[in-house]
């Protein structure tokens, strides 16, 4: 029993601030602690990487969000929780320099995907992993848990055993469901994605347009550029059109932004976002997607953007992408690639007001100057929300695009 | 080292190239004479990955103009294997 005065309690709630389970997208509902990275009263700051969660969207590094000590740790790995648990409590170094938390996205509960709190996973067993491929991140985890991960088969190279396989493991001991855990996890992604996908199509008044942006400059800009370079600092097309994209924004502010609900309590307004961070639909080869965000585009070149989309589709794969990358994107890009469709109309990511879709890129005959000639051009498709913008703006920045990407060399 | 051992050794090294970026392909789902990015659902960023994977465990740089000459398994073997010998 402890007895503090009001005032008391009021300085001790200013001083500590909550590290809790993020958000990582209106379709996150629950995600899994699977390891600490500091200890109690360690020193951390605003950035760290400061656990590993394993999530719908894969493996992610949890960052915090302010500097401090951690004062206590609340939850031992590995335990799924609902959105919102708070994990642990950090003493904060100064409450007034406090770094802002990248936009909170609301959460989207489907009964369906409610969490369910795993009990602590402890197997008697020894640990036994002599002669075991598994990547370093499955020993610590197999050590901490004391887990005999000697019967898995990994789906890693030569049959090295990954994260992925030692969460179906850790499920299987601990759940005792008729089931699969693997159908139930590829289930939960396809009713988050579900629920949110709907849930738009439902709120946002989405309007569409698409215009075809002839890239023939650009492509032969990109092969001169590439001709000559190693492989590692190729560029390609999309890191073109995502900075042209930037540029265009950053004349068009009004696609650039959240429409949510007001601080005042009143009914939703859209702000502006004072940054240009464009999120890129990434298709896992397992199933399912990941939108980790490229930031301050506007302000990078078109290599270090390049080099920026390389280590996303990287992390993606590897399950290294940190919790901001997936909170804080302004706007979204899907692209279809060049063995996709000619054209994609997405659904607005709330509360983003637009994503972009670029088609693939095809050939064709076009009339300059009187002469039929060959131009390579792709389509690209906006869908807007209504109560933000009107269809002559998202006419306008379309237009806006296609003249950037005639200069390649200036992007 | 004979030219066996060295076609061999460099079948390996492809096949653990495309594994960094698809890790789920076997040797047996590569059918090496049909187009690589096809075969192992490869997009433009997974193909140019594989290639600085390949550039880190060889050395060899593949030029943008030579992507003809290595967009099969096979072609791909013996464009190395010229290189490396």
């Amino acid at each position: 029993m402890t007895s503090v005065s009001i005032d008391e309690t009021k300085i001790s709630v200013a001083e500590f601030e909550d590290i809790t389970m993020p958000s990582l997208g209106a379709d996150m509902t629950e995600g899994t602690l699977t390891q600490w990275l500091v200890k109690e009263g360690e020193q951390v700051n605003s950035g760290d990487i400061i656990a590993v969660l394993e999530t719908q969207k894969g493996a992610i590094d949890m960052e915090v969000y302010s500097s401090g000590t951690i004062a206590e740790i609340l939850v031992e790995p590995v335990i799924e929780v609902p959105v919102g648990t708070v994990l642990a409590r950090l003493t904060l170094a100064e409450p007034s320099k406090k770094v802002p938390k990248p936009t909170p996205i609301p959460t989207v509960t489907a009964s369906e995907t409610s969490a369910e709190i795993d009990e602590h996973i402890v197997v008697s067993e020894q640990v036994k992993m002599t002669g075991i491929k598994a990547s370093p991140i499955v020993r610590r985890l197999a050590k901490e848990q004391q887990l005999d991960i000697t019967g898995i088969q990994g789906s890693g190279p030569q049959g090295a055993i990954l994260l992925n396989d030692l969460t179906v493991l850790l499920k299987t001991k601990t759940k005792s469901e008729n089931h699969k855990p693997a159908d139930k996890t590829e289930q939960n992604m396809r009713n988050a994605i579900a629920v949110a996908m709907a849930k738009s199509k439902q709120e946002i008044p989405h309007f569409y347009l698409s215009l075809e942006l002839d890239i023939t400059n650009a492509q032969q800009w990109l092969q001169q550029q590439n001709q000559a370079t190693q492989p590692e600092e190729h560029v390609l097309l999309l890191a073109l059109l995502l900075k042209a994209m930037a540029k265009s924004l950053v004349k068009h502010p009004k696609l650039n932004g959240f429409y949510q609900d007001s601080t005042l309590g009143q009914s939703s307004v859209f702000e502006q976002a004072s940054a240009i961070n464009i999120g890129n639909v990434i298709s896992l080869r397992q199933g399912g997607l990941v939108v980790p965000a490229i930031h301050d585009v506007d302000k990078l070149s078109v290599s270090k953007l390049m080099q920026g989309l390389r280590d996303i589709t990287e992390r993606s794969r590897n399950g290294h992408l940190r919790s901001s990358e997936l909170m804080d994107a302004t706007i979204t890009v899907t692209n279809m690639g060049e063995r996709g469709a000619d054209s994609v109309f997405g659904i607005i990511y709330p509360p983003q007001v637009a994503i972009l879709g670029f088609g693939k890129v095809r050939k064709t005959a076009k009339v300059v100057n009187d002469n039929v000639v060959i131009a390579q051009v792709l389509t690209v498709s906006l869908s807007a929300d209504h109560r933000v913008v009107d269809g002559m703006l998202a006419a306008k920045f379309l237009n806006h695009l296609a003249k950037q990407l005639q200069k390649p060399e200036r992007l | 080292m004979n030219n066996a051992y060295i076609q061999q050794n460099t079948q390996q090294i492809i096949l653990e190239a495309i594994q960094e970026v698809a890790p789920e392909i076997e040797q047996d789902d590569i059918d090496m004479d049909e187009d690589i990015r096809e075969e192992c659902d490869l997009d433009s960023m997974d193909f140019l990955n594989y290639l600085i994977a390949l550039k880190k465990s060889t050395g060899v740089s593949i030029a943008e103009g030579d992507y003809t000459q290595v967009n099969t398994f096979n072609k791909m073997l013996s464009y190395l294997s010229d290189k490396l010998a």
